[in-house]
């Protein structure tokens, strides 16, 4: 499904950020969906990780980053439903021109089931 | 009995080099069978791609992911005192996709043979297993194959490699010792 509200783009963060889109971010509340491994741009020197729904999400969901070496959690945010805002998913603990890689997962808040076809925005 | 006795000598020799070759075997992780590291290495970079969001095969908690890890760990090739022992599981208490749990090792090695081939610890093999990466099954054909190669090639890419890796080691290693397991070296 492509996104019906990319024209409502809100201001992007500060930084000079990189997006990518994930289309098609298939989610729900029994399991965790990995969206892929990213890394965050050289000029992102706060190493700040932003996520937004470009299609309007049903329910809540939430959004974790992960390092992609050893898993430990950067952090995560819970996006309530029909938000397509940005928000802020973690911080990747460093700062400076150095680039550093995460996994961004998703899932639907518990018991509200799934959610199929929807896509995101990573931005970092 | 003469014939016997001027066997002892040859039966004697035999049975040290089997040692011998035993423990070079053992050093290599070629033992019993078992394929070298660089043969691992190559058998991965020929595996069939993997799909981390396919989640058909799923481990439900962070107890079923360690144990999958330690399952799956025997297809991968890791430096002499390596392990997967400071992987952070419990940071995903709702559970990880087989191919994104390979994901996980697949890098985490990467990052071993990383650390090994800058401190001269098998630097042949970590050359080639290094080399291999970018053809591994959850690596090929994604966003960090040139990544992978660039890395491979050694110079600013290697180097930025690298620091993340040294960064990971430090707090898998905290976080191991933090579970009562051994550290990966």
């Amino acid at each position: 499904m492509l996104a019906a509200v990319a024209a409502a783009i809100p201001a992007a963060p500060a930084n000079a950020l990189v997006y990518t889109d994930i289309n098609d971010f298939n989610l729900c509340d029994s399991y965790i969906t990995d969206a892929g491994n990213f890394n965050t741009s050289s000029d992102n020197w706060d190493h700040n990780v932003y996520y937004r729904w470009l299609d309007d999400p049903n329910h809540t969901t939430v959004i974790s980053a992960n390092n992609v070496y050893d898993l430990s959690l950067y952090g995560k945010t819970e996006i309530p439903a029909h938000n397509t805002s940005y928000r802020l998913v973690a911080w990747l603990g460093t700062t400076g021109p150095y680039s550093s890689s995460f996994k961004l997962r998703g899932r639907m808040a518990l018991g509200t089931g799934c959610m199929y076809n929807h896509d995101g925005r990573v931005n970092r | 009995m003469s014939g016997r006795r001027s066997l002892r000598p040859l039966l004697a020799a035999l049975a040290a080099a089997a040692v011998a070759i035993c423990g070079v075997l053992g050093a290599t992780g070629a033992f019993a069978g078992e394929p070298s590291k660089r043969e691992k290495s190559a058998q991965l970079a020929r595996a069939a791609p993997v799909d981390v969001a396919d989640n058909s095969t799923y481990f439900a908690t962070p107890a079923e992911a360690r144990s999958a890890a330690a399952t799956l760990a025997a297809g991968i090739p890791l430096p002499a005192g390596g392990n997967f022992n400071g992987i952070h599981w419990e940071d995903i208490p709702d559970g990880i996709s087989e191919g994104s749990l390979l994901d996980v090792l697949h890098h985490n090695a990467w990052c071993q043979w990383t650390r090994a081939l800058a401190e001269g610890r098998e630097a042949d093999t970590a050359r080639a297993v290094l080399a291999d990466f970018e053809s591994w099954p959850t690596i090929r054909g994604g966003v960090e194959a040139s990544h992978a190669h660039d890395v491979a090639e050694g110079g600013e890419a290697f180097d930025a490699q690298l620091a993340a890796c040294r960064g990971t080691h430090t707090r898998q290693v905290a976080y191991a010792k933090r579970k009562g397991l051994v550290p990966t070296r």
